[in-house]
């Protein structure tokens, strides 16, 4: 085993393979890093170059594409309010209320440096689990896919913040447009009015940047200056302090990471869904979140960072274990992985180990760079949130514009992103929460596939299954947990008083 | 006879040159015509995928077959199963041979149930041809008792068959057996062939259909056990073929099923194209798929490339589209 890892090691400094890594690493964070452009089009472009490569370097230049694209994601979340892909909506909740205090390069330090902390977390798991792979991803069916989402769902309250009554309203109403289109297991045409473009549904991305990102640009043209209008302070400060946020919150960071790598473990509850069970657990979790979350509070930034590359590792795992793609990004990798000679599978745990590694150091060293080189840029970066608006808000502009197109090249989904910004606007100025809108959305059709698949294989038997109790059991502590602690908390404070 | 002789010898000399003239003629319109064009390559689905392979192999290897040598463009346009794409072709696309596209297999079958939003009559389109003929096949899992055929139709249990909703080819197999008096019960809501070969390997299932291509893989892996197939025959597959298969009804749906599959990526352009470019399009579009290159591309991602003609492509269109 050993062998194999010197082996993966070696194979990936040669200078080559190294300079084709640098090559993925610069396309993902620059292009890849662009709202609305993932890294599934990046890898279809570059594949026709990898038919020519060795298998190390096939494996640099195209894996690096997808595992570091999430630490560039976060700089438009942080600075912009507009997610640079389907990971990074979470990062918004505390990066940008940071930008806007001035903190950003604090922000962006900490994303990146819990990025590549969470990064390396992902892949030292994905090492462990190596032999227990296969028990590993056979432990959950549909049963017990369903009740973890509704573990999310029950982070809804934890979202909502003071007013939990709009969130689940909010909640409401993200479920009911989830169902817009045709419902996959039916072939049912639901609220599509005969119109072609709504039978796809709506779209995360448009609807995202219509909802954070339309009611910023508007209170920024109404306030009519840049995105922060307080003193950014010393940026290397900034930036040292960030690096340091992240450390002081270890613990934070190994616990999002956790939750990162089993979505991705699980094929099928979707990448968009690990930043938001990082957020809702730290806001569950760490002492006065409650108060402080949303407001700016970098631990927000720290949980959601660390859960969204830690994810990638995590992701790998039925992949290798079962020569099954955990995603469709995945799936679109190793066909071009194939072209070269890697089959993914059994192969890859036993005769190709060295290869495994190699995958395995890849996350590790590519990751550490990426940080280093986004940490590097930081200053400047943050430089972009004392732009006055009449720059600012049609640079954003045409980003969430060409964003909303570039995902399905679409020009509906322009104008359904500003009819988001709209409702968005709206939602702000009235004091509506506007995640559990989102998190309705995204798991509003998991939820309801599993639940159907559920029933047909068990009937209403499934919830008795073992599986289901203990993350039922789960699901009760999640709840009942911050409740608890703030009946404590007012206890204390009487005892106080008396 | 040597009068005789000597007029067919000249007949075909004439013939000859009339026809290198016309080829001669034509290749100048179509060269004049591509020299410093653009020709755009609109895929069907998002990149990443069969289609959006088969689109971007083409794209690469087509244009030196065509003459002026134009240059070639990918542009994916994904949405309703295709039928914005084609959508697309019928109305927007420009109809002057500088768009291609690559649409899914299963347009006709659309059209004919008149599903929402389609706008396009696939028998106006132009086709150019077929990249590759598609097999699917119906596999069990290895932790239970089926083995073949006949033990599947004699099962007495209920055999649970994993797919992802009715309109895909995991749910129309197993409907069609069900049809047939089979005792088998669809799981719908498993969606993709990942998903459902899990499913088979948690026990949740007992089976599922699926394109080879993509099962390929599993069966070696998961030790799944093929029980038969329809569509294109493959040499490593020791399993009966549907048509041998099955009672009348099911045999004749199981054509139906199984007519898309020879034309298993097919390759448009619009309607209203003057024959010489239209011709050059289809000549370019057979001679890039008998590319040395191409074809050693497409092994290496272990794709298979068969070509067929337009107009086997436009009869199965016809019968797809108008027929029952």
């Amino acid at each position: 085993m050993v062998e194999a890892a010197l082996e993966g090691l070696y194979g990936i400094l040669q200078w080559k393979a190294f300079l084709l890594m640098m090559v993925g690493i610069v396309i993902s964070s620059t292009l890849v890093a662009m709202p609305g452009i993932g890294s599934k089009t990046a890898i279809a472009l570059l594949l026709p170059i990898a038919f020519t490569l060795n298998k190390f370097e096939a494996i640099c230049l195209i894996m690096s594409v997808w595992a570091v694209s999430n630490t560039a994601n976060s700089i438009t979340s942080i600075l912009f309010s507009v997610p640079g892909g389907g990971g990074s909506q979470a990062t918004i909740m505390d990066g940008y209320p940071m930008a806007k205090k001035g903190e950003a390069a604090r922000a962006l330090a900490a994303a990146f440096t819990s990025s590549a902390i969470g990064g390396i977390i992902g892949a030292i798991v994905l090492l462990v689990a190596i032999p227990i792979l296969r028990p590993l991803v056979l432990l959950l069916g549909p049963p017990e896919f369903f009740m973890l989402v509704m573990v999310g769902i029950a982070m809804v309250g934890a979202l909502s913040g003071k007013a939990p009554v709009k969130g689940i309203i909010a909640g409401g109403l993200g479920l009911i447009i989830s169902m817009v289109g045709v419902h996959i297991i039916t072939g049912l045409h639901r609220f599509t009015f005969d119109q072609i473009f709504l039978i796809d549904g709506f779209k995360l991305i448009p609807v995202t940047i219509g909802l954070f990102a339309i009611p910023e640009l508007i209170y920024m043209g109404v306030k009519g200056t840049g995105i922060s209008d307080l003193p950014l302070g010393d940026l290397g400060k900034g930036r040292r302090q960030g690096i340091k946020d992240a450390f002081t919150h270890r613990w934070l960071i190994l616990r999002s990471s956790l939750i990162g790598v089993w979505v991705g473990i699980i094929p099928g509850l979707g990448s968009a869904v690990a930043d938001w069970f990082a957020y809702g657990s730290a806001k569950q979790t760490c002492p006065g979140a409650r108060e402080t979350f949303g407001k700016g509070d970098v631990r927000g930034v720290i949980a959601v960072d660390a859960a969204t590359n830690a994810k990638e590792g995590g992701s790998l795992i039925p992949t290798l274990a079962f020569g099954i793609p955990g995603s469709s990004t995945l799936a679109l990798i190793f066909g071009g992985l194939i072209i070269v000679g890697i089959t993914p599978g059994r192969d890859m745990l036993t005769k190709d180990l060295h290869l495994t590694f190699s995958m395995i150091w890849l996350l590790i060293i590519g990751t550490i760079i990426t940080s280093i080189l986004c940490l590097a840029f930081t200053r400047q970066l943050a430089m972009a949130t004392k732009l006055r608006p009449t720059l600012m808000i049609p640079v954003i502009l045409a980003m969430a514009v060409i964003g909303s197109f570039a995902a399905s090249s679409r020009f509906e989904d322009v104008l359904i992103m500003f009819a988001f910004g709209t409702i968005g606007y709206f939602m702000r100025a009235g004091g509506w929460p506007r995640p559990p809108l989102l998190l309705g959305l995204v798991l509003g059709p998991i939820a309801e596939r599993h639940m159907w698949t559920s029933v047909q294989l068990h009937g209403a038997d499934f919830l008795w299954r073992p599986g289901v109790l203990i993350i039922f059991a789960l699901l009760v502590v999640c709840v009942a947990y911050p409740m608890f602690q703030d009946r404590n908390a007012k206890l204390r404070a009487q005892e106080t008083e008396a | 006879m040597k009068k005789f002789t000597g007029s067919l010898a000249l007949g075909s000399l004439l013939a000859g040159v009339a026809a290198w003239g016309v080829a001669n003629t034509q290749t100048a319109n179509a060269q004049g015509f591509y020299k410093g064009k653009t020709i755009k390559m609109v895929v069907r689905s998002a990149p990443g995928g069969g289609y959006d392979f088969y689109g971007r192999l083409l794209a690469r290897h087509m244009s030196k077959y065509i003459p002026g040598n134009p240059k070639m463009i990918v542009i994916n346009m994904p949405g309703a199963g295709g039928i914005v794409a084609a959508n697309y072709m019928a109305s927007r696309a420009k109809k002057n041979g500088t768009e291609i596209a690559v649409l899914t297999r299963e347009l006709a079958l659309a059209q004919r149930t008149k599903e929402v939003g389609v706008k396009y009559d696939l028998e106006k389109l132009s086709a150019l041809g077929s990249a590759a003929s598609s097999t699917f096949l119906v596999v069990m899992g290895k932790n239970q008792p089926i083995r073949t055929y006949q033990q599947l139709k004699d099962s007495k249990k209920t055999v649970l068959f994993g797919a992802t909703g009715p309109g895909s080819g995991s749910y129309q197999y197993p409907a069609l057996l069900k049809k047939d008096g089979f005792n088998v019960k669809i799981i719908t809501g498993i969606i993709g062939g990942s998903a459902r070969f899990l499913a088979i390997e948690r026990g949740d299932t007992h089976g599922t259909a699926n394109s080879y291509e993509s099962t390929r893989k599993a069966i070696k892996e998961l030790g799944l056990i093929p029980i038969f197939y329809n569509g294109a025959p493959h040499k490593a597959l020791p399993v009966p073929h549907m048509s041998t298969l099955l009672s009348k009804q099911g045999k004749q749906l199981a054509a139906l099923l199984g007519a898309p599959l020879a034309a298993g990526r097919p390759f448009y352009t619009t309607s209203g194209i003057p024959a010489d470019r239209l011709k050059t399009l289809r000549s370019a579009f057979k001679a890039a798929l008998h590319d040395k290159d191409l074809i050693k591309e497409a092994k290496r991602a272990k794709r298979n490339v068969a070509w067929t003609a337009a107009s086997v492509m436009e009869k199965v269109n016809h019968e797809n589209s108008r027929c029952i």
